[in-house]
């Protein structure tokens, strides 16, 4: 009996350490413990996540990375992530945070928390600057005339089938061959994701582009973390609120999508 | 040694130990939901605009349209279930529905028993007059006025507004918010305190009356999505999802859809 009851004993106390331990916070006690922030990011998104000239990722999500673990006082590890691979990582624990432009939406947050938004962001339409002085949403543009292209499967693609029901759909295999078919006078219009074209018209000066300044869709961008550690996603939401109240991540942002010097030290 | 029983208990308490941190990391409401392929949401039915019952017997309304929307965007069923108000949180506690959307109020009394996200939605209670009348309205003194003639239901907030705010008013309470827009109606009282749903309904709902409504309310009740307590993951779910709506400006249709416009009344048993 007495065996039984040390036994009891031991399982009870850790029944008792392991739901201690998830009240306690799981990703904070591991940060300050190992003196490290893990963040996954995908290094395939510019300007959020890009690898530059020295395979150093950076962007702004690489911004809001080294300025946590800053606040921490910990040093940060960035581990590189075929996109797809980062929510079963964030779910596993093998990751603190995923920073990389990610959409918060409802079948993702079935995944992972979300803590954000630190960008809105939405499908956005590029065309020749001599167009837009008239052109300032989808309504101007969604008539039989006018040519749009699309890389086919996108959030890009499925957004203009809904708001530019009437214009010529041009599909391209990706984004690339896309904004090929607008740079070749193919189409007049790209509709792509807010930052890419933001990005084209910096990347392709002479061909006179302009981005419309606003994305015409709702695309809340987050940070993905473990789900069920309040203590960690109050951390997070007290940062960001931090960066926001203080312009920091105002800054940031400029940075990284009004300004095109970055650009430089990433390769083409 | 008793062997058997021991290592029996034995292996029930491990089993427990080892399925605790698990269930923890998934979420309950989650997990069930995905396994389910289901959402339970549950709503009263008897709330027009927010939660109604339609001619055809099915559940309409604003609460029931954040219902519909949230299943779609997660993929998975929606199972309205029509519960008196009395029992929604009892329903949350017992586990019987994931999440009740019924017109509530955040307050402080119910977020002992459940959590709420929200708000969706600002009401409170408000003034609903003749267009005529309400020109003529220019601060409260107006109305906290020995000759204006308020109507309210016996009980309500709006009772409990109007005696607090407009004290010198001769206000007249009566059965249910119903009888004291009929009061309105018939003329015998200037205007009825009640809660902004109701007052907006009733704009719409006797277009000939020419009615009109105060648009900020004297209090401030915001309306949210209840849940049964301590699930982290579940609320932050929802939180993303109502950002999600405010941002897209989806949510602002809906109350256009559902406050603003009538189109939606021929839904409604004549």
């Amino acid at each position: 009996m007495r065996k039984l009851h040390l036994v009891l004993a031991l399982v009870l106390s850790l029944l008792v350490a392991a739901s201690g331990l998830a009240l306690a916070g799981p990703v904070a006690q591991r940060v300050s413990k190992n003196k490290v922030l893990v963040v996954g990011t995908s290094a395939d998104y510019p300007p959020f996540c890009v690898k530059d000239k020295n395979g150093q990722v950076v962007g702004l999500d690489m911004d809001l990375a080294r300025g946590l673990a800053a606040a921490l006082g910990v040093k940060l590890q960035v581990k590189v992530l075929p996109f797809g691979q980062l929510l079963p990582a964030v779910r596993a624990g093998e990751l603190d945070l995923a920073l990389a432009g990610i959409t918060m939406m409802p079948r993702r947050n079935l995944q992972a928390a979300f803590v954000g938004p630190y960008f809105v962001t939405g499908q956005g339409m590029l065309l020749k600057a001599s167009l837009a002085a008239a052109v300032k949403g989808p309504g101007d543009v969604n008539r039989p005339d006018f040519t749009v292209a699309v890389a086919q499967g996108t959030t890009g693609a499925a957004a203009a089938k809904v708001a530019l029901s009437k214009a010529k759909l041009a599909q391209a295999a990706n984004m690339e061959a896309a904004l090929k078919l607008l740079l070749d006078g193919k189409a007049q219009v790209l509709v792509a994701d807010f930052p890419f074209c933001a990005l084209a018209a910096f990347r392709h000066p002479e061909a006179n582009l302009a981005a419309l300044d606003r994305p015409f869709t709702y695309e809340p961008i987050g940070m993905a973390l473990p789900p069920d550690d309040e203590l960690w996603a109050n951390l997070l939401r007290n940062y960001l609120g931090a960066l926001i109240q203080s312009g920091r991540l105002k800054v940031m942002q400029e940075r990284w999508f009004k300004r095109a010097d970055w650009m430089k030290d990433v390769p083409k | 040694m008793p062997s058997l029983k021991t290592n029996a208990c034995l292996a029930a308490l491990l089993a427990l130990a080892l399925a605790w941190p698990a269930a923890a990391g998934a979420g309950p409401a989650l997990k069930r939901i995905q396994a389910e392929n289901q959402l339970r949401v549950g709503t009263t039915g008897d709330y027009p605009p927010l939660s109604a019952k339609g001619s055809d017997g099915k559940l309409i309304g604003l609460d029931v349209d954040l219902a519909n929307l949230l299943a779609q965007r997660l993929g998975v069923r929606l199972k309205l279930v029509q519960l008196p108000a009395s029992r929604l949180l009892k329903a949350l506690e017992a586990g019987e529905v994931d999440l009740a959307i019924a017109g509530l109020t955040i307050n402080l009394r119910d977020s002992l028993r459940v959590t709420f996200v929200g708000p969706y939605l600002a009401s409170g209670q408000t003034l609903l007059t003749s267009a005529e009348v309400g020109q003529s309205l220019k601060a409260l003194a107006d109305v906290d006025h020995p000759e204006f003639s308020l109507a309210v239901a016996r009980g309500s907030s709006g009772e409990e507004v109007a005696r607090q705010m407009m004290p010198k008013a001769k206000i007249l309470a009566q059965n249910s918010m119903q009888g004291a827009l009929q009061m309105l109606l018939a003329g015998k009282v200037k205007a009825v305190i009640a809660d902004y749903p109701f007052c907006a309904l009733a704009v719409f709902q006797h277009r000939d009356a020419k009615l009109g409504l105060l648009e900020k309310p004297f209090t401030y009740e915001p309306l949210g999505i209840a849940l049964a307590q301590g699930d982290p993951e579940f609320v932050n779910l929802l939180r993303n999802y109502l950002l999600l709506m405010q941002g897209s400006g989806r949510l602002d249709m809906l109350r256009q859809r559902w406050l603003k416009r009538e189109p939606w009344l021929r839904l409604l048993p004549r």
